[in-house]
């Protein structure tokens, strides 16, 4: 009998446990149900609307695969990140049925802009120059275009085909005194007077390519860039001897024109929020071919590349090219004054110190220093923020200093800028104005 | 039809594009007290189709928050968060819709059809005793209301602007600095005289090869957008907001309502 009453105990403790843990599974079950997301599978991820784009690019900015359990999240966040990229006007995602219930297909539907971005500059520079003996001035014409297409075979890389012709044209006089003494000891004052008329038109096409990603990574990127130059330079000089009987008049006429073929790689990588690092390779066939290594560092916070309204950009490359260096620093920041308004300050310094002899030189230049500081008013009008039209024009001043082969060639420079900007969904054009006072020491 | 006349058709075309944009962002709100109760029904919500239609069949979760604020002379003396997640069911082709107040869940609700959905979330009923509580007899307060579509989190935004700079940031143009019209009026301008364009020059000359300026197009985007409403405005950013409602209320006036 006990062992009877012990067993139908255990009988029914066994179902008392039974019942109970089938009764926590249902609340647990009931409480899913109710409470948690539903749990649904991933089976596929597929792109809509994307006529000249690779669905990986989209889908790359999705962070879940195949298979996964689908979280919401994650698809919030993907739409944001494409919801920042300029080959879409808009980017919706829904999910559709999958191979079975509760499975899905993830879809990316997207409607893309236009890839393509032109750019037209025009500008104009006046140098007025000075010095104990020599006068001139110097004009600048520069005329310049541009097309990008930011979406090159539909994975975000970027081409962009480039033309520029700068013209300039210059003019200085000098006055020099020599003292002659003939056999007879007899002093002679003679003044010599020479006029210099230079024009020089330099013409370059170039091709760039960049690649965000490179190989799909979000933070290593590649740039190659080729360019030709043309470059004509025509120089006449008339030489008015005076003091000698009769005047002794001379022209000389010089003139040389080159073209260059120019090749860039640079390799770098984004690192923190906004910095980077970077290298390059610089070849050129200008008189022997020459090759320069650089190494790039530096940080931008810009909120806009063409109307920044706030943030700071330091930048620092150091080079070498057959024992050469150089080394260039760059600071600038803009700070809002009010709504659209800012202010721009910087400085620039560029360093450079040469070991070899240049044949081909006019001047011999065996160590430079410059540095300027510049400041910039702008204003900025959004004109229509959805289609992207933007308008803003700017003016500014520098000041700053050359200081070439130790004091050989010395001179400070200053000037006032001015320019206005006009930007809509696919063009940009730009034109400046600027006049420049230079003095040599 | 003569240029006059153009351009008043164009000028009343406008006008009823802002006045139908201001319209549409609009809605009801009325207020009262039951059962110890503050009830605040708001409706007449003018969704945008183009999301409505799209969104809430996705098959994802979706929000519509109302944003509920009792004021007392400007200052804020509770708010209440009431949100719909909605949620379209591939295979039983329902809607569900879970309530929550305060991130706290409330209930759920299943709708059979797009119409059911939509005559549900185009009245919205918030009843709160927390905010019953707070109101005083001779008081007079402002009721502030606004529906939204999707809010978005600050967190969220700050990983996408995380991401927009470690991923995207730093474009380069490796000749910009040499073809841009503006750097003729760079200092670095006045530097070249015919006398150093030699073969280095050409090579080192204001190469800054590290040119971040590379213009892009800056038609408005969502996350400008996004962005935009986070920076501007003390608003919740969202895919979509009404304006906010106000209303003058006390008890009084409020126990009277039907």
């Amino acid at each position: 009998m006990k062992i009877r009453l012990i067993g139908a105990t255990a009988v029914f403790g066994l179902f008392l446990e039974i019942a109970l843990q089938s009764t926590s599974v249902f609340a647990s079950e009931h409480e899913f149900n109710e409470n948690s997301k539903p749990v649904l599978i991933i089976d596929a991820i597929t792109c809509q609307g994307n006529t000249s784009t690779e669905c990986s690019f989209v889908t790359k900015k999705y962070y879940q695969q195949i298979g996964d359990v689908l979280n919401p999240d994650e698809i919030a966040d993907a739409k944001l990140r494409l919801g920042t990229l300029i080959q879409f006007k808009s980017v919706n995602i829904h999910l559709e049925k999958g191979y079975q219930r509760d499975h899905v297909v993830v879809v990316f539907d997207v409607n893309e802009a236009s890839n393509l971005q032109y750019e037209l500059g025009i500008g104009y520079d006046y140098t007025k120059i000075k010095s104990t003996a020599t006068d001139g001035k110097k004009s600048r014409y520069g005329l310049n275009g541009k097309i990008t297409n930011f979406n090159f075979l539909g994975t975000g890389k970027e081409l962009s085909f480039s033309f520029s012709d700068a013209r300039d044209e210059s003019e200085y006089e000098s006055s020099t005194k020599s003292v002659f003494i003939d056999s007879s000891e007899n002093y002679t004052e003679v003044w010599q007077q020479e006029k210099s008329t230079n024009n020089s038109d330099d013409y370059a096409l170039s091709l760039s390519y960049y690649d965000p990603y490179l190989l799909g990574s979000s933070y290593y990127y590649l740039a190659a860039h080729i360019q030709y130059d043309k470059y004509s330079y025509t120089r006449n000089i008339y030489t008015n001897v005076l003091a000698q009987q009769p005047s002794n008049t001379q022209s000389t006429a010089y003139s040389r024109a080159n073209k260059y073929n120019s090749q860039t790689l640079l390799f770098g990588r984004r690192f923190g929020r906004y910095s980077y690092i970077s290298l390059d390779v610089v070849t050129n066939n200008a008189g022997a071919n020459q090759t320069s290594y650089g190494v790039s560092y530096g940080w931008n916070t810009e909120d806009d590349a063409l109307f920044p309204t706030q943030g700071s950009v330091f930048s620092t490359r150091v080079s070498e090219m057959r024992g050469d260096y150089g080394v260039n620093l760059q600071y600038k920041e803009h700070v809002a004054v009010g709504l659209n308004r800012v202010i721009m300050f910087g400085g620039n310094i560029t360093l450079n110190e040469s070991n070899n002899y240049c044949n081909a030189c006019y001047l011999i230049v065996n160590n430079s220093v410059s540095a300027s500081i510049f400041s910039r008013y702008s204003s900025i009008k959004p004109i229509d923020k959805t289609m992207g039209t933007y308008a803003g024009w700017y003016i500014g001043f520098h000041v700053g200093q050359s200081n070439i082969s130790k004091d050989l060639y010395k001179y400070t420079f200053a000037g006032i800028n001015a320019g206005y900007t006009y930007q809509t969904a696919t063009m940009i054009y730009r034109f400046s104005l600027a006049f420049n006072q230079q003095e040599n020491n | 039809m003569s240029g006059i006349q153009t351009t008043f058709v164009r000028g009343l075309i406008l006008a009823s594009v802002i006045l139908f944009a201001s319209v549409a962002q609009s809605i009801e709100i009325s207020a009262r007290i039951a059962d110890n109760k503050l009830i605040v029904i708001v409706d007449d919500i003018k969704y945008p189709n183009s999301i409505i239609d799209k969104e809430l069949r996705s098959g994802l979760p979706n929000d519509i928050s109302l944003i509920l604020s009792i004021n007392q002379q400007e200052k804020k003396i509770i708010a209440i968060r009431q949100n719909y997640q909605i949620t379209y069911d591939l295979w039983d082709e329902i809607y569900t819709v879970k309530i929550t107040k305060n991130t706290v869940a409330n209930s759920t609700r299943r709708l059979k059809s797009h119409a059911e959905l939509m005559a549900f979330i185009n009245r919205i009923e918030l009843n709160s005793k927390e905010a019953f509580a707070q109101l005083k007899t001779g008081m007079t307060y402002q009721l502030r209301g606004q529906v939204m579509i999707n809010p978005v989190e600050t967190e969220r935004i700050d990983k996408i602007r995380a991401w927009i700079a470690s991923s995207q940031g730093h474009a380069i143009d490796p000749k910009a600095e040499k073809h841009a019209v503006v750097s003729l009026s760079s200092p670095s301008s006045v530097h070249s005289s015919p006398t150093n364009l030699d073969a280095k020059t050409i090579i080192n000359q204001g190469k800054m090869l590290e040119n971040i300026g590379s213009a892009r197009p800056r038609f408005q985007k969502l996350f400008d957008q996004i962005l935009e409403q986070y920076i501007t405005s003390d608003q919740v950013p969202a895919l979509w907001h009404s304006q906010v409602s106000t209303q003058r209320v006390n008890l009084t006036s409020l126990r009277s309502e039907k």
